[in-house]
């Protein structure tokens, strides 16, 4: 379910080249973690609007808990290596989809 | 009506079969088996009682809802609205408390069943916000207008309304989708001890003349 869902995510986040997605908490530590905690960072406040549009429908969103910032947010505040937040593909190798779901 | 536009029955008899919703209980090593029917979803623990899980699916959950789901499948331990975004209003609030059922999502539900009774559960972050409420010599008295916001009235002072910002890092975003979503309160508490509310956060909450301050400070400024 975990890995299905953060294909889904990055099905969708690859048509948004104004966002770039990082995975961070529990899903990049535990094997039965109760939701994906992603951070989208944002370029323009309408992509960030569109992208969350897209994601509403079809993906599983009781699983995703969003923190969404622009890029000048997430530099000052540390938000990265506090977090020690992770870019999506990297949480995906994590989770190899080995079925369908 | 109800807000979604159909009637709240209406409403809980088209929830879907989430098969989602069964993998994520039956992972959890303190549940045995899970059994779905129609809005009620009756979870075995390996230690603890059987649990009755009420199951709605809506934005805003109203004691109507919370009445006509007790129709439709008797007395539950727990009333869960599964979207993300959902939110509980006060009055449902006050139906599930006065019946000593637990409320809250999808993620709430989860913790609740480590309880013994999950209908004794209240959200981690809203209990503590409300202990220290409770605690400070100026408020006279709390009331949830919602899942998110506190009204509090206080000794000599005007009341206020507090918004519970509870996320890992408060942002301009989470600020202003509060805003939108919950409309009107005094002050946003980012409660989060670990993180300060960004500036763009601040400043999006001061274009609307709402301060937002960290929990320390709230407990301050509810004195003045």
């Amino acid at each position: 379910m975990i890995a299905g869902t953060l294909a889904l995510v990055a099905r969708n986040a690859i048509l948004y080249p104004c966002i770039d997605v990082y995975v961070f908490g529990s899903v990049l530590h535990s094997r039965t973690p109760a939701d994906i905690d992603l951070l989208t960072v944002y370029r323009h406040r309408s992509c960030l609007d569109q992208f969350r549009a897209r994601m509403s429908h079809g993906i599983r969103e009781h699983l995703l808990d969003v923190t969404a910032m622009t890029p000048t947010e997430l530099e000052g505040s540390g938000f990265l290596p506090r977090s020690r937040a992770k870019p999506l593909h990297v949480a995906q190798s994590k989770w190899p989809t080995l079925a369908p779901e | 009506m109800s807000s979604h536009g159909g009637t709240p029955r209406e409403w809980m008899r088209s929830l879907p079969n989430y098969e989602w919703l069964r993998q994520t209980f039956v992972q959890l090593e303190y549940v045995d088996h899970a059994e779905f029917n129609g809005s009620l979803i009756t979870l075995t623990r390996r230690e603890n009682p059987t649990v009755r899980l009420g199951v709605v699916t809506t934005p805003d959950v109203t004691a109507m809802m919370a009445a006509d789901l007790t129709d439709e499948i008797g007395l539950f331990d727990f009333m869960m609205n599964t979207p993300r975004t959902g939110r509980f209003m006060g009055d449902a609030i006050s139906y599930c408390d006065e019946r000593g059922v637990g409320w809250g999502g999808v993620g709430d539900a989860m913790r609740a069943l480590r309880y013994q009774d999950p209908g004794g559960y209240i959200n981690p972050e809203l209990r503590f916000i409300l202990r220290g409420l409770s605690q400070h010599d100026r408020v006279q008295e709390t009331r949830l207008l919602d899942d998110r916001r506190v009204f509090v009235e206080r000794r000599g002072l005007k009341p206020v309304v507090l918004y519970i910002g509870s996320e890992y890092q408060p942002t301009a975003d989470s600020v202003r989708s509060a805003i939108d979503r919950y409309g009107e309160f005094d002050v946003y508490a980012a409660t989060n001890p670990n993180s300060d509310p960004t500036p763009e956060a601040i400043e999006v909450g001061d274009r609307s003349g709402i301060p937002v301050i960290k929990w320390g400070p709230v407990l301050s400024m509810l004195r003045q």
